[in-house]
């Protein structure tokens, strides 16, 4: 720890801001990228998150100037970068697919960079090892990307991203080619190395439990369009949008009546808080998104929603029900209330928590 | 056929499968393992047989009677007078002819091959693979006669720049000349080049070309630094190839310069048919067991440079 943290500091700079105005990227006829807008501030960990063919990585690619926009512009501190070839843009890539330089021991593929900037073979070992260091790999420098696992690859790939000194550190679904394990250990090493050095950072991945888990702000997309901009609390427990609300963790969407401005009777469940700018009057019948852990169960004898399957998730247990409609409802309970249901074959619902949206009934 | 096999073994692509397993000793395999290993093992005797047949047959019989006098006797006489002479310099000049030949092929492939490659236009990449292949099996008299009408003497081509008043034979041009062969082995060695290149040209992945430029690389510097050293086994190996083909290359030498040009192969061929002397055969046989010696030094440098190129496949 004491030799990370000395390389750390040696390693340490201020991030800059980065602002994408109106970013537009066309591939013939289609859109992959509508006019988005969004802004990072200095030292900032933003993940783009979204199904494939979003336009996340296309919007990651302009930023690295990999791809150029057909409309908009991209400032990296008050540097307009739109036109710049990546090569001069100062960031640091990595890519899925690991993209080591095979022919390349680790050690000089971070040193990669640095000989492009001409430094001196001297400088450029020294600068190399602090960065393998950092990452954990410095006992592998000499090996070839072969003869390392792929966590140790993209390791590598972080450490040759670094090495350059970026403004801005853009990762495009780093991790999605590593098993479970690799992967969350990966995932923490990431947010501690940008902590650290506090990197301004673009991360795109299309799993919400990365993008919770490591996001300062997270940034839904959809359809070539930003739907949210927000913290992961936000995001997850106000989303702007139905398609947050269904994307980004999950949801059930019950049939209800509105009862008031704050009270909500939804099917099989009874009354719901809800809070809406849309004021629904009295009546209305309307679509509820409620997330499973904001649903409770007691067991029942008779009348209630059918239990057709439990799996286990460590430290809660959630359950698949279908109330008497035949419509299917997912609830998540933790270990220690699952224990009074653990037999139970009919359960009643119950509200614990407010309504993730209202919507009129489709 | 085996140095082909290895530039699909070297070539870029097949680096992308290779995984951090260590492959396991031959004791601590299984039973099961090494029966169903031995019972791969015979899908390669049909190919084994034909290079048993038609190559290592042959070859030692070759080797053997290099060594013996149209009596049967044993004699260094063959690969004496082999090593003199005319023979020497028919040597001398088939290296020359193959490996310039070779070198100026493998240049105009690979640059062809490259613009193939990164042209969105599939009609032209078709086109170029379908030629390629047509062109690279085309040799022989009728590839001669087609210069010989076009740039011999009164040819089209050159009829048509000496009326322009271009001689392109009085400013030291000749088909029938070192340097004429070397321009019409161009016809089918380029095609060839480009047909071994486009695969691991195309096995290149994008993801370096990004990598590189995002730390700042100019597209030469990537070329410089990754794609030749990555490329760099299946070029030697599709030299290796050029050169072998050129090297071995008879009927069109031999339709195009009728023998003037002291070649191995149509020295062989002369040998054997006893177009001089009859009972020359055996000098023939020497003669082609220092072809089988060329091939085969040519084949070893091979194995050497990509041995020490390619330490990342190990």
């Amino acid at each position: 720890m004491t030799d990370t943290a000395a390389t750390s500091s040696t390693l340490a700079r201020s991030g800059v801001s980065v602002e994408i105005r109106g970013l537009s990227r066309y591939f013939k006829d289609v859109a992959a990228l509508k006019s988005l807008s969004l802004k990072a501030e200095p030292g900032e960990l933003i993940v783009l998150l979204g199904p494939s063919g979003c336009g996340k990585t296309t919007a990651l690619r302009s930023l690295a100037g990999l791809e150029r926009p057909d409309e908009g512009q991209i400032f990296i501190g008050s540097n307009d970068v739109t036109d710049l070839p990546a090569a001069k843009r100062s960031i640091g890539m990595v890519f899925q697919s690991y993209s080591l330089f095979p022919n390349m021991t680790a050690k000089v593929n971070v040193e990669f960079g640095l000989r492009v900037m001409g430094l001196k073979p001297k400088e450029r070992t020294q600068r190399a090892a602090e960065l393998l260091e950092l990452v954990g790999l410095a006992s592998l420098a000499s090996r070839y990307p072969h003869e390392l696992s792929g966590g140790q690859q993209q390791r590598v790939a972080l450490a040759r991203a670094l090495a350059v000194r970026p403004q801005l550190l853009l990762l495009d679904e780093p991790l999605s080619a590593l098993d479970a394990k690799v992967r969350s250990q990966l995932r923490e090493e990431i947010r501690r190395i940008q902590l650290e050095l506090g990197i301004t950072t673009f991360f795109v991945t299309h799993d919400q439990e990365e993008a919770l888990a490591l996001a300062d702000r997270i940034a839904v997309m959809h359809q070539g369009q930003l739907e949210q901009l927000d913290t992961p609390l936000a995001v997850y427990s106000r989303p702007a949008t139905e398609f947050v609300a269904e994307f980004v963790g999950n949801v059930n969407r019950l049939k209800g009546t509105v009862i008031d401005a704050e009270t909500v009777e939804v099917e099989s469940v009874g009354k719901v808080a809800y809070s809406s700018s849309s004021g629904y009057r009295a009546g209305t019948r309307v679509d509820v998104l409620i997330r499973p852990e904001s649903l409770g169960v007691v067991p029942a004898t008779t009348d209630g929603c059918t239990v057709f399957a439990r799996s286990f998730l460590g430290a809660s247990l959630k359950l698949a029900l279908r109330d008497k409609n035949g419509v299917a409802i997912t609830v998540e309970v933790s270990v220690a209330e699952a224990a009074s249901v653990a037999t139970a074959e009919v359960v009643t619902l119950f509200s614990r928590g407010a309504a993730l949206l209202v919507r009129p009934a489709s | 056929m085996a140095v082909i096999k290895s530039a699909k073994d070297t070539s870029p692509g097949a680096l992308g499968g290779l995984g951090s397993e260590t492959p396991q000793g031959k004791d601590a395999a299984p039973l099961h393992k090494r029966r169903r290993r031995w019972q791969n093992g015979l899908g390669a005797v049909p190919f084994l047989a034909y290079v048993g047949i038609f190559l290592l047959i042959p070859a030692i019989s070759v080797v053997t009677t290099a060594f013996q006098d149209a009596h049967g006797k044993p004699t260094m006489a063959n690969f004496n007078e082999a090593a003199h002479g005319i023979y020497l310099e028919s040597f001398i000049t088939s290296i020359k002819l193959s490996f310039f030949s070779a070198v100026i092929a493998a240049i105009v492939g690979i640059l062809a091959a490259l613009a193939v490659t990164t042209t969105s236009n599939r009609i032209v990449r078709s086109l170029v693979s379908a030629g390629s292949g047509v062109f690279a099996n085309t040799g022989g008299v009728p590839l001669a006669f087609s210069f010989v009408a076009t740039v011999g003497n009164f040819g089209v081509l050159t009829v048509f720049l000496k009326s322009a008043g271009l001689d392109i034979y009085a400013h030291g041009f000749s088909l029938y000349s070192v340097m004429g062969l070397t321009i019409v082995y161009q016809y089918f060695l380029i095609p060839l080049m480009i047909l071994i290149m486009i695969p691991p040209i195309q096995a290149l992945r994008k993801e370096w070309v990004d990598a590189s430029e995002s730390l700042g690389a100019s597209r030469l510097q990537f070329w410089r630094w990754v794609g030749i050293p990555l490329l760099m086994p299946p070029i030697l190996a599709a030299f290796i190839v050029l050169f072998t083909d050129a090297f071995a290359a008879y009927a069109t030498a031999e339709a195009l310069t009728s023998g003037t040009i002291p070649l191995v192969p149509i020295e062989v061929g002369s040998l054997i048919s006893g177009n001089v002397l009859a009972g020359q055969a055996n000098l023939g046989d020497a003669l082609g067991a220092g072809m089988i010696v060329v091939v085969m030094i040519a084949g070893l440098l091979y194995a050497y440079v990509q041995r020490r190129a390619s330490r990342w496949l190990r």
